[in-house]
Order: C-alpha cells, then sequence, then structure tokens
C-alpha cells in the first residue's frame, strides 16, 4: 500500500518523468516518444482514480514549504471536485495522445510540450496556494504558445489569419489575464497575513475582511483574469483563433482542460476570499454571461470551419458556466462543476474526432465534406453522438449540469439573472442549430468520394472514444454518483468565508 | 581584492604567449577558485582600507555577482570569432579590469573611490566597445560610449565637487543632508546629489539617461554588449544602493517621487521602444533599458524585500542576457548578422539554441516557472506593499504592468520570427561544445532558480537586511 503522498506525486509528475526519459533517450523515432507518453499517461490516469477513490473517504494531500521567505507553499489537493478534474485531465490527455499520431516532425520535442502542459495543468486543478497556482498556469500558456507556433496548422480554413498570428494572441491575452492575477495575488498576500496559503489567507480574511471597496477592485482583476482564462466574453477572442490554429493533439487539451483553470481561480480562490467583492459584481457577471452565451452562439452559427465552430460554442458554454459562477448558490455552482467535466470531455472528444476527419479528408470546412457516417461508421457515430453531448441533450452529462445551472439562477432572482437564465434557456436552441446544421451537411448526405480505409483504425483511439463517450452517457443517466460529493465539497468550500453572499438568496 | 588586481596585471604581462581559447579557460578557471575563496570571506562592518572600502554582506554579494559576470563575458568572449580573430588576450585583459574596477564600484565606502571606480570601468569599456577597430558600427559604438561616458563622468565628478562643498567630505560615513533647508551648503548639497544621481543613472541606463544604450549595444562586441549590460548595470545599481541605504541621499519625499519617475520613464521608453526593433542587440539595448525601470522599481519601493528582489534581478538577469546573447552569437558567427530574419528556422538548425532563446526570453519578458518571472514578482509584491501605503505607487505598478505585457509581445515577436519561416533544407549551426554548455548550465540555472528561488531570494535579502532597517 503505497502512502497518499507518493500516490500524489507520481500522479502529477509522471508526466515529467517522461519528459526525462524522452530526453535521455537518444532515438529520433516518434513511435518511441509517443510510447513513452503514452505510458505516462496511463499511470497518470490510474494515479488520478486512485486519488479519486481516496477522495471520498477525505481530503489528502501534499503541503510542504516551497519559497519560505514569502510563504509560498507547495500545497496540493485532491477532494472531491479537484479529483474528478484530476481524472478529467488524464482521460483528455489520453484522448490528446489519441489524436496526435499525424505528429512525426520533431516529434520529441511536441511530446515533451505536451506532457509538460498536462503536469502543470494538474497542479495548477489541485493548488491550494496562490503562486503555485499561478506558476502552474504559465507554464501551460508557454507550452501551448510553442505548440501552436511549430506545430500549428491554419490552411484551409476561412480566417485570414496566420498560425503565429493565433500564438500570439493567445499569449498576450493570457499573458496580460497573469499580470492581473500578479495583481490581486499580492495584494491578498499583503493584507492576508503575508501568505499565498489558501487555507491560512481564508482564516484571516474572515476574521479581518478587507474593506469592500477594496475588495470590489480586487475582485474585478481576478474576474477578468479568470474571465480570460475561461474565454468568456469579452476576452475571448483569443480562443477561438487559438485552438483552430493548434494542432488537434493541443486543441484537445486546450478545450478540454485549460478553461477549468479559470473555473478553479474563481470558485476555489476569488469568490471565497473576497465574498463581499463578488457581491457587488455579481449582476455584471450575469450580464456579461447572457451576452457570452448569445454573441459565442450567434458567432458559431456563421462559421464555416469545425474548430472555429466549436471554439464558438464553447464561448457560449462559458456563458452557462460564468452565469452558475455568478449566481453564487450551491445548486448552480455544482452545475457549473458538471458542466465543465462534461464539456472537458465532449469537446476533447469532438476535437478529436474532427482532427482525425480532417487528417482523411484534408479539409476542415463543414460545407466541403459530405456523407462522413457512411466512409467512416465508427468516427462518424462518435462524432455525432460526441457532438449531440455539446448540445446538452438530456441522457448526457452537460444536460444535468445545464439544468442545475438554470435552476440555480433563476432562484436568485433579480432582472439581470432572470433575463439570462431566458436567455440561456432558449441559447439551447440556438446550441442545437449550429451542431445539427453542421452535422447534417458534413455526415449525412452523399459520400463525394471511396475510401473505407478512412475509418478510425488505432484500437487505442477507439478506446479512447468509446471510453469518453460511455463516462459522458454514464454521467447522464446516473448524475447522482458524483453530484452528491461535489455538493458536499462545494458547502464546504463555501462554508466559513459565505456569510455574506447568503443575501442573494441561497436554495440548496 | 588585491588578489585579483595582481592576478590582472601577471596576466596582463603573460598574455601574448598563450592560445587564446585555451587563455581563456585558464582565466576562467582561476576566476572560478576566486569566486570559490570568496565565500570564505567573512563580512566586516565598517569601512576598511582608510574608509575608502565596505567589506560588509552588500559588498561581498555583489564581489561574487561581478565575479560571475566577469566569468560568464569571458565564457562568451571565448566563442565569438571576430575576437578571437583580433588580439584577444588584450579583450580578456581589459574585462578582468573592467570587473575588477565594478567590485571596487560595488565595495566604494567614499565617493573618491566612486569615482577611480567607475573611471576604471568606463576607460575599460571606452577600449571594450570599439575593440573591433575595423567594423565602422563598432567604433561608432566606441565614440558614443565615449562621448557621453565622458559627460556623465564629468556630472559625477562636478556632483562630488559640490557635496564636498557643501559638507566637507567625501565619505559615505559623513555626507548627510543638512536637516536645516534654509542652512548655508543645502543648496550645493541639493545640486550636488542630483548631478551624482545623473552620473549614476547613466551607468544603469536609466531614464533619462538612457539615450545610448541601444545605439552601443547595437554596435560594440557581442561579448561587451554582455557585459555592459549586466557587469556594469549590476555596479552601478551597487553604488545607488549603497547611496541610499546609507542614507547619503535619504530615499524620501521628493527622492522617492524622482526614483519613481525615472523608473516610469524607463519602463514606458525601454518597453515601447522595443517595438519593431530588428537587431537583436539592439533590442537588448531596449530590454536592458525597461529592466533598469524595473530594478529602479525595487529601489522605489525601498523595502529589504524590495531592494533584495533587486538585487535578485541583477543576478538571474545574467543569466538570461548571457543564455540571449550566446544565441546571437551563435547566429552571427555562422552569418555575420543578427537581425530576426538571421534567426529564421532555429528550432531546425539547432533545438537547444532554440529552446535556449525561447526560455532566456521568457524569462527577461517575466514568464513563470522562470527566474525572471520570479525576480519580477518580488518587485511587484513590495511595490504593491508600498502602495498600500502611499496610493501614488499604483501608477507605478500600472506602468510596471504595462511595460510587462509590451515587453512580452517583444519577446514574443522575437521568438514568432525564430520559430517561423526558415527554408526547409537547413543545415545545423556550426557550435562548439564550450558553447553548448554554458547555454546548458544557464538553462538549468535560469529553470531551477525560476522554480525554486528561496535559498538565493534568502541570501539576496540578507545581503541587504544587513544594515536597511526597513
Amino acid at each position: 500500500m503505497m502512502n497518499e503522498t507518493a500516490i500524489f506525486v507520481i500522479t502529477l509528475f509522471a508526466p515529467l518523468a517522461g519528459v526525462v526519459a524522452s530526453l535521455v533517450i537518444p532515438s529520433a523515432s516518434h513511435r518511441v516518444h509517443r510510447g513513452i507518453a503514452t505510458v505516462t499517461m496511463f499511470v497518470t490516469l490510474a494515479g488520478a482514480m486512485k486519488l479519486l477513490g481516496l477522495s471520498c473517504h477525505g481530503v489528502t494531500g501534499i503541503n510542504e514549504s516551497w519559497i519560505g521567505l514569502i510563504g509560498a507553499r507547495f500545497h496540493v489537493q485532491a477532494d472531491a471536485i479537484s479529483s474528478l478534474f484530476l481524472m478529467l485531465a488524464a482521460l483528455v490527455g489520453l484522448t490528446s495522445l489519441a489524436s496526435s499520431r499525424r505528429i512525426e516532425t520533431m516529434a520529441r520535442e511536441y511530446y515533451l510540450l505536451v506532457q509538460t502542459l498536462l503536469s502543470g495543468v494538474m497542479v495548477a486543478l489541485v493548488a491550494q496556494d496562490l503562486l503555485l497556482f499561478y506558476v502552474a498556469c504559465e507554464i501551460d500558456v508557454l507550452c501551448s504558445f510553442l505548440l501552436i507556433l511549430c506545430w500549428g496548422d491554419l490552411k484551409g480554413t476561412a480566417t485570414s489569419k496566420t498560425v503565429s498570428y493565433a500564438a500570439m494572441q493567445l499569449c498576450l491575452f493570457l499573458g496580460a489575464a497573469s499580470l492581473l492575477m500578479l495583481v490581486g495575488f499580492w495584494t491578498l498576500y499583503h493584507a492576508g497575513g503575508r501568505s499565498f496559503d489558501l487555507s491560512v489567507l481564508r482564516e484571516v480574511l474572515a476574521a479581518q475582511p478587507l474593506p469592500v471597496s477594496l475588495q470590489a477592485w480586487v475582485f474585478l482583476a481576478l474576474l477578468i483574469a479568470f474571465g480570460t482564462l475561461l474565454s468568456s466574453w469579452p476576452c475571448h477572442v483569443w480562443a477561438p483563433l487559438g485552438y483552430a490554429a493548434a494542432p488537434t493533439g493541443v486543441s484537445v487539451l486546450g478545450g478540454g482542460v485549460l478553461k477549468v483553470l479559470g473555473v478553479v481561480g474563481l470558485t476555489r480562490f476569488a469568490i471565497p476570499l473576497l465574498p463581499a467583492g463578488a457581491a457587488q459584481w455579481a449582476g455584471v457577471m450575469a450580464v456579461v454571461a447572457t451576452i457570452s452565451i448569445l454573441y459565442g452562439g450567434w458567432l458559431a452559427l456563421r462559421q464555416t470551419d469545425w474548430k472555429m465552430l466549436i471554439g464558438y460554442g464553447s464561448v457560449s458554454h462559458m456563458g452557462y458556466v460564468m452565469l452558475g459562477i455568478a449566481s453564487m448558490n450551491t445548486t448552480a455552482h455544482v452545475g457549473v462543476i458538471i458542466i465543465m467535466l462534461a464539456h472537458g470531455l465532449s469537446v476533447a472528444l469532438v476535437f478529436a474526432l474532427l482532427g482525425h476527419a480532417e487528417e482523411v479528408t484534408g479539409v476542415r470546412r463543414i460545407d466541403a465534406v459530405s456523407g462522413l457516417v457512411r466512409r467512416m461508421p465508427f468516427a462518424g457515430v462518435s462524432t455525432l453522438l460526441a457532438l449531440l453531448a455539446v448540445c446538452g441533450l438530456p441522457g448526457f452529462a452537460s444536460f444535468w449540469g445545464e439544468v442545475m445551472v438554470f435552476a440555480g439562477a433563476w432562484s436568485v432572482g433579480g432582472m439581470a439573472f432572470k433575463v439570462g437564465t431566458i436567455a440561456a434557456v432558449w441559447a439551447l436552441v440556438l446550441t442545437a442549430t449550429y451542431v445539427l446544421g453542421g452535422i447534417r451537411t458534413t455526415f449525412f448526405g452523399q459520400a463525394r468520394s471511396g475510401g473505407a480505409e478512412a475509418d478510425i483504425q488505432s484500437p487505442f483511439f477507439r478506446v479512447v472514444c468509446a471510453l469518453l463517450l460511455a463516462l459522458l452517457i454514464v454521467l447522464g443517466v446516473f448524475p447522482r454518483i458524483i453530484t452528491d460529493g461535489i455538493r458536499n465539497r462545494v458547502e464546504e468550500d463555501r462554508a466559513p468565508a459565505g456569510v455574506s453572499v447568503e443575501f442573494l438568496g441561497d436554495h440548496p | 581584492m588585491a588578489g585579483l588586481a595582481v592576478l590582472v596585471f601577471m596576466l596582463d604581462a603573460f598574455l601574448p604567449r598563450l592560445a587564446p581559447r585555451t587563455l581563456a579557460f585558464g582565466i576562467v578557471a582561476s576566476l572560478l577558485g576566486l569566486l570559490v575563496w570568496s565565500f570564505q570571506i567573512q563580512p566586516v562592518m565598517g569601512a576598511a582600507w582608510s574608509g575608502m572600502i565596505h567589506a560588509d554582506n552588500l559588498a561581498l554579494y555583489f564581489r561574487k555577482l561581478c565575479l560571475v559576470g566577469t566569468i560568464l563575458t569571458l565564457l562568451v568572449t571565448a566563442n565569438d570569432r571576430s575576437i578571437l580573430a583580433g588580439t584577444a588576450p588584450a579583450y580578456y585583459g581589459l574585462v578582468l579590469l573592467a570587473g575588477c574596477g565594478m567590485m571596487l564600484m560595488a565595495a566604494a565606502a567614499d565617493f573618491i573611490m566612486l569615482f577611480v571606480a567607475l573611471e576604471l570601468v568606463t576607460v575599460s569599456f571606452y577600449i571594450l566597445t570599439s575593440f573591433l577597430r575595423r567594423e565602422r558600427s563598432s567604433l561608432e559604438a566606441g565614440v558614443k560610449y565615449l562621448t557621453l561616458g565622458t559627460l556623465s563622468s564629468a556630472f559625477l565628478l562636478l556632483g562630488i565637487g559640490f557635496l564636498f562643498a557643501a559638507t566637507g567630505s567625501t565619505s559615505f560615513d559623513v555626507i548627510r543632508p543638512p536637516d536645516d533647508p534654509s542652512a548655508p551648503g543645502s543648496g550645493a548639497y541639493l545640486f550636488g546629489s542630483m548631478l551624482v544621481m545623473a552620473g549614476l543613472a547613466f551607468k544603469i541606463s536609466s531614464f533619462p539617461f538612457q539615450m545610448w544604450a541601444p545605439d552601443v549595444y547595437q554596435g560594440a562586441p557581442t561579448p561587451t554588449t554582455f557585459f555592459l549590460a549586466t557587469g556594469s548595470k549590476a555596479a552601478g545599481f551597487a553604488a545607488l544602493v549603497r547611496l541610499f541605504v546609507e542614507d547619503v541621499f535619504p530615499l524620501r519625499d521628493q527622492w522617492s517621487i524622482l526614483i519613481a519617475l525615472f523608473a516610469m520613464g524607463s519602463l514606458v521608453y525601454g518597453a515601447v521602444g522595443g517595438i519593431h526593433q530588428r537587431d537583436l542587440k539592439r533590442l537588448a539595448g531596449y530590454l536592458s533599458i525597461a529592466s533598469a525601470g524595473f530594478l529602479t522599481m525595487g529601489m522605489a519601493a525601498f523595502t529589504t524585500m524590495g531592494i533584495g528582489a533587486l538585487i535578485f534581478y541583477l543576478t538571474q538577469d545574467l543569466l538570461s542576457l548571457a543564455c540571449v546573447l550566446l544565441v546571437v552569437m551563435a547566429v552571427q558567427n555562422e552569418q555575420g548578422s543578427c537581425t530576426l530574419d538571421a534567426l529564421a528556422g532555429l528550432p531546425r538548425r539547432s533545438p537547444l539554441m532554440a529552446l535556449a532563446l525561447f526560455l532566456s526570453l521568457m524569462s527577461l519578458a517575466g514568464v513563470p516557472p522562470l527566474s525572471g518571472a520570479m525576480a519580477k514578482f518580488m518587485l511587484f509584491g513590495s511595490v504593491l506593499q508600498r502602495a498600500a501605503i502611499d496610493p501614488r505607487y499604483y501608477l507605478l505598478v500600472g506602468a510596471g504592468l504595462v511595460a510587462a505585457l509590451v515587453t512580452l509581445y517583444v519577446c514574443l515577436c522575437v521568438l514568432k520570427a525564430a520559430f517561423s519561416g526558415g527554408d526547409l533544407e537547413t543545415h545545423a549551426l556550426p557550435l562548439s561544445s564550450s558553447h553548448r554548455i554554458t547555454v546548458a548550465i544557464c538553462l538549468i540555472l535560469i529553470v531551477l532558480l525560476g522554480l525554486y528561488p528561496g535559498p538565493l531570494m534568502e541570501v539576496t535579502i540578507n545581503a541587504v537586511g544587513g544594515f536597511a532597517q526597513r
């Protein structure tokens, strides 16, 4: 029986061990480095499962001094929520590998970066220390920048932008976000007993809350920072283009887990630490969310390129998430977590499968291909199901998340939330329109060219697809297996500092 | 200290008999020995050498820093073809002399000592910048540096004269601001201190005395550029820190506003000026002005943490800049120019150099998890701490944020040029093994200091903590 710390370390840093192994092995064959990455990813998945199991019995974690001078700690913790996110990261990592088969130039460097990125994401997902979270987020930004710049491709798309433009845009938006995060975190540090540790900060700030006006300013800075990470309107522009330009494996990671970091930042750090500030901005957040939902959906409707369509659709879905976060009650927050899990799995799957279709057909415009279901039965049907999951059809996990967000947001009352909820419900129709429209054109209709070998051949890829779809459906049919754990955790997160949020109306 | 000076001259005397590269490594080895030895020296409180120099924590730390800077400069030089082709031993000698001057400058306890040390550095640099006599750009840089350098020396000397007139002494221990602003001599004190500030601001290429940096950095031989941007700047900051921390110039009220203005000016000028520069060394000049701004931010905050962060920043800047310039030199050795176009397709030509360029530029831009980010993180933290008391400092924070973002953009532009484009049929960059090893060591240190900066940060804060009470 290994102890918990060892499991934690193995889970988080197995990809880094893979990085070292790749560096040491002199072989330049892409198969070797891919193999190493696959092994580390399975180790990570196993570790994440073990941690998920452990988290049912209580919280586990590591808490070691990191930079003693400024009180920064290497504090990570697997609770009901963060261990689910770890699972998500591991699964999305596998999907990313499955869809990276075409990478053959500079394969070693590619897999190095992907593994570093994954390790960074996982540390950020479980971080309980502001500085640790900040650093881990930035590692991901750097890796994504390089991956997009070196392996990205925008050929055959409608946009006139270049890959390097997309990469720079992504890096600058996220860089600006991280600077705001830095200012916010330092202000909290100086006010909260000179510590970056979440538990210490919460205790200190609960005992002596910051003045409300200062809280409002700091929360605004953090809101913009995490809103950018989340790709919520008006800081969303980097995301669709960035993921369209990225190599498929990176779009998978980006759409699947990177956006979760924004949710983690808001729900774990910003709202519990600055309850009064959050309360001041709740209305604005609801308005922003509404615009994000409608505008993202409208832009998705106008796209002619699958990756861009999914990118804007994702902006629209992040609007639901923002609405749920703004509601600041347990129901909505549980919904947000479920949406993030479902969105991560389904978008990762969709990106991977569309990437496959693009590799086979060589085009990615929606109207350039048709009859895909007949040409590649397995891939076609999987894509169909994944796209339906993105729509939030009942029977898939995202449906429950959306319902809970609607219920939570409606219960808040107030004009902004009522309008937001109504808009969000109607936006489901919008989502269905663009997704089903795309499906009709690409997947049905006449198959223009033959070739039965076009379907997914790799058993690994097939297993991953089946696994993700199964998870989406199981969670859609029995959401209770995770909701109870999440609900307890959300209530615990909100309990000590939640006093001043209560007046917004709490109906768990 | 004396040992080093003797060593310099001994080596100078024996120079012509050895092969240039072997000699360089010989000097590096002996300097490494000195570095190890310098860890044995215990700090002494109060001034030594009849009140001329200090041997306290700050002086000792900067001595090590200057030693590391000199070592890195020599390692850079040992890979520069244009210098190896000329009279390299003379170059090494001058580098050692300048390094010696920097150490004295950081340790000076008296204005006379400060001036002599500064002149030792500056005069060496006059030759170092114009070392490639056959190249117009190098000569042009030399003339520019000579003209402006002499002017700043004149400022400094005149300032020292006024201070002497006001207080009757040149010792840092004695010179204090007059208590009564209407007392005789307070005007001379104020004027003198302004002139001294101007002289030192030239050394650190801070706004409004920054004009020379891009031109000189571009024209000078690459190792000189490196030494100017690191050693010379570190020594200038060491002198400034000492003047302020020892209360020769009290950093209160108007002074701290002035310093904050210097910082804001440098930040904006350096960052904005760097946009769309095509020449990497010229870009390094602008980045150096911006980094002078960040460093001055730490001084404006004037907390132990701020100054400690300043010293940390200087230390890690050595590594990042060395990395960038080593990459530049690898390209320059092959193609004869160091514009962005010469970089194209770098990952295919040398993955190590591409990685080095990426990590070191990101470290300069201040992106975690690299050392530059930790330094900037601490600097921002100390200014924000000050801003909680005096809201005017939020302006400085704002300027810093803008500069950080623009610097990031500038660095990304370079990376874009390096990582995209380039011919498909490329040949590997010719690199010597010492070149590779130096780059690899710098890279490892950059990442290590970024992920685990604690120990070094404690050392730098201790270096200040000895006498800064706030």
